[in-house]
């Protein structure tokens, strides 16, 4: 038994986090920016075919490896795009004609899916309105199942509306034009893999791991009545309550990626929602007024990661609670 | 990155399991501390107890994983390492005296707690030092032979134990980590006065300790004269190491006891309890991903930074809620409130003994997050002032 990532894959993390953070810096949301090209690059970095079969030009890691990366996602904002392109709409693809080449040239057409990601159970068939999709960002093209074919469009024949107008990439996606890539589906796919629903869990991890780290370096430097205000015990209860969350988050993901049981992924699944709870109550709570507005990130981070927690609640996703405690904690 | 056990592991843990079917009945299902010491015996006998010791002090060898393997294997068969009266000369003052003792301490102290012949107890907490251990007050005095004077509380199985270890204080200016001395005190000796303490089920499993002029002979001061802190730490750093499988396989048997208590009143499927139910479980999984990064690690040589203390208050507030949740049940039902009564009552403990939750937070706060701590800011203010002066 070795239940810890080795040098190997912590350097591997590294690089990925500064590929992601090199290209898709947190800036890209502030300013709406297209973020197609800063996309484009982590595709051909290979991050986004990391777990991919080597036969669509992937690099064949384990899912334990790819929750890796995913959590670096999530640090940056990028864990809904790095689920739908890494995972969800590869499985899709692997499900049509053209599969294998239609999965290498993903790398030029890294996408949004339009589904409703909430469910976490099926891929509806495409509406041209579909609302409650997940990781949309302009430069992007959009991928859906329709009349069993795929149907994918270019950036331009798409427009979004975020969700209440504040969702940032979670939001209605409504389709413009026509599609430039047709492939028809030969064999349908109407269950999200538990593996999706794992990297997911993965990404939440990273967002609360760096709302975590945030907010350390904030209260370490922050004074007040004389004080860092990290020296009050309160605040550094907190913070050491989050970090025990995301640990025993952490620790579930990796153990389920190992052995990707239906109960070991919803336990993850359960794990990193509630430190994505208690992540969200902490950053407005300890860096006060400021998160409030647009001139902070943190709002970025909260919105994010609340929307995405959404994906966890519906029936199907927790399938601990029917079953016994000798099937859970086998 | 893997969980599947080697072989050895494998051989391990299908021998010990093969070991333990083999303790009769009785002798397992024994309450008292007496039928505690068989168990411990039939356990030494097989070679299992201090398996994790070096053999060149009489154990295995044993890595992290292994004894992981078979705290796991014991707590299933019904026998939980936090119930062995062994525990502290195994866990605890056996890998202090292989780092600070000497030749002869070593020699005169570790056989028998192997054979199970000298049970130890352990006397760091003190009336007015609880959570605080550098406010010891206990008295050693100097003289021919040195003697202690002062109280210990809280001490487990004070009263039946042959040999204490505890951190006392000789006279002088230094004032915490200083003057402390870790001794070996026995306790079959005039001058000491045990007081069981009855608690809140009517068992009495802690004392209350007073020592006036308990001789303490020089050669059982550990670590040298007023070195006592860094022993301790060495104490309470063993304990860091291991992890808590024990406890993941005691707390799924009771939520197994708990489905079952569910199925006979047709409730399995209760709404309100599944939910919670499923979120306990969960956190019992926790126990054991991060028991087998724990043990992984400490196998490995590496640091397990605040890694025991995130388990501690995993353990400790899960089992609360198990048995919070198990209580509720049973008084619903009118059912096994024998045994969901006294495990909620005995479960309110875990919070704050072996490192209270709030300790616990400092420790992750602190050394994990390297959070400063209260004064760290007036203090450097006051210097930048001073500087600017």
């Amino acid at each position: 038994v070795d239940f810890r990532f080795d040098d190997d894959a912590l350097d591997l993390f590294r690089s990925a986090h500064d590929s992601l953070e090199r290209c898709l810096p947190t800036s890209r949301l502030r300013e709406n920016r297209d973020a197609g090209v800063g996309w484009r690059q982590v595709a051909r970095d290979g991050w986004l075919h990391a777990g991919l079969p080597a036969s669509a030009g992937g690099g064949e890691l384990p899912l334990s490896l790819v929750c890796g990366i995913a959590r670096e996602a999530g640090e940056l904002i990028a864990g809904d795009g790095f689920v739908s392109n890494a995972v969800l709409i590869p499985t899709i693809l692997t499900g049509t004609a053209d599969a294998d080449n239609l999965v290498a040239a993903m790398a030029e057409l890294p996408g949004v899916l339009i589904a409703d990601g909430r469910p976490a159970a099926a891929f509806p068939d495409g509406q041209d309105e579909q609302a409650w999709c997940f990781g949309a960002e302009p430069g992007l093209w959009a991928y859906r199942v329709r009349d069993q074919e795929l149907q994918v469009f270019a950036p331009e024949s798409w427009s979004f509306e975020p969700l209440a107008g504040l969702g940032i990439t979670t939001g209605t996606i409504r389709v413009t034009g026509m599609p430039d890539v047709v492939s028809p589906l030969t064999r349908s796919s109407n269950l999200v893999p538990g593996e999706a629903r794992l990297v997911h869990a993965a990404t939440l991890i990273g967002s609360s791991n760096r709302v975590l780290t945030d907010l350390v370096a904030y209260v370490k430097t922050r004074n007040q009545f004389g004080e860092p205000l990290g020296t009050f015990q309160a605040i550094q209860h907190g913070l050491a309550m989050l970090h025990l969350r995301i640990e025993v988050a952490w620790a579930a993901t990796a153990y389920a990626a190992l052995q990707p049981a239906e109960t070991d992924i919803a336990t993850a699944c359960l794990h990193a929602r509630a430190a994505a709870r208690m992540a969200d109550q902490l950053l407005t709570q300890f860096f006060g007024a400021i998160s409030m507005t647009w001139e902070h990130d943190a709002h970025l981070y909260l919105k994010t990661s609340r929307l995405g927690q959404s994906r966890f609640s519906a029936a199907g996703t927790h399938a601990v609670a029917p079953t016994t405690s000798r099937e859970v904690l086998a | 990155m893997n969980l599947d056990e080697t072989a050895e592991e494998q051989q391990l843990r299908a021998e010990i399991r093969s070991y333990v079917a083999g303790i009769p009945g009785d002798v397992l299902s024994g309450r008292t501390f007496q039928d505690k010491i068989a168990v411990d015996k039939m356990l030494a006998g097989g070679g299992y107890l201090g398996f994790h010791w070096p053999t060149e002090f009489g154990g295995q060898s044993g890595t992290p994983t292994m004894a992981a393997v078979i705290d796991e294997e014991l707590a299933l068969g019904g026998i939980t390492s936090s119930s062995s009266p062994s525990r502290f000369g195994i866990n605890l003052l056996g890998p202090t005296l292989m780092e600070h003792g000497t030749r002869p301490q070593i020699e005169r102290f570790l056989p028998p707690i192997l054979r199970v012949e000298e049970i130890w107890c352990q006397g760091f907490s003190e009336p007015d030092a609880g959570s605080d251990l550098a406010g010891v007050r206990c008295a050693l005095v100097d003289g021919d032979p040195p003697r202690v004077y002062g109280s210990k509380l809280w001490t487990s199985q004070a009263n039946q134990a042959d040999w204490c270890f505890a951190l006392v204080r000789t006279e002088g200016n230094s004032r915490r980590h200083g003057n402390l001395n870790f001794v070996l005190i026995d306790m079959k000796q005039p001058g000491i006065q045990v007081r069981p303490i009855q608690q809140i089920t009517g068992n009495a499993h802690f004392n209350e300790l007073h020592f006036d002029g308990v001789i303490v002979q020089p050669d059982h001061i550990v670590g040298g004269r007023n070195n006592g802190w860094r022993v301790a730490m060495t104490t309470l750093a063993a304990e860091r190491t291991y992890g808590q499988l024990s406890r993941f396989s005691q707390y799924r048997t009771e939520l197994e006891k708990l489905d079952r208590l569910l199925e006979r009143h047709g409730a399995l499927q209760a709404d309100e309890w599944a939910a919670r139910l499923e979120q306990v479980r969960a956190d019992v999984m926790s126990i054991r991903h991060l028991s087998l990064l724990l043990v992984s690690k400490a196998s490995a040589g590496e640091d397990v930074g605040v890694l025991p203390s995130i388990i501690k208050l995993c353990w400790s507030t899960t089992h609360q809620r198990i048995a919070e949740i198990g209580l509720e049940i049973a008084t619903v039902f009118g059912d096994e409130l024998d045994f969901w009564f006294p495990l909620w009552l005995e479960s309110r403990a875990e919070t704050i003994y072996a490192g209270s939750s709030q300790i616990q937070l400092n420790i992750i706060a602190q050394r994990g997050l390297r959070l400063p701590r209260h004064g760290h800011g007036r203090a450097e203010a006051l210097s930048t002032a001073t500087k600017k002066e």
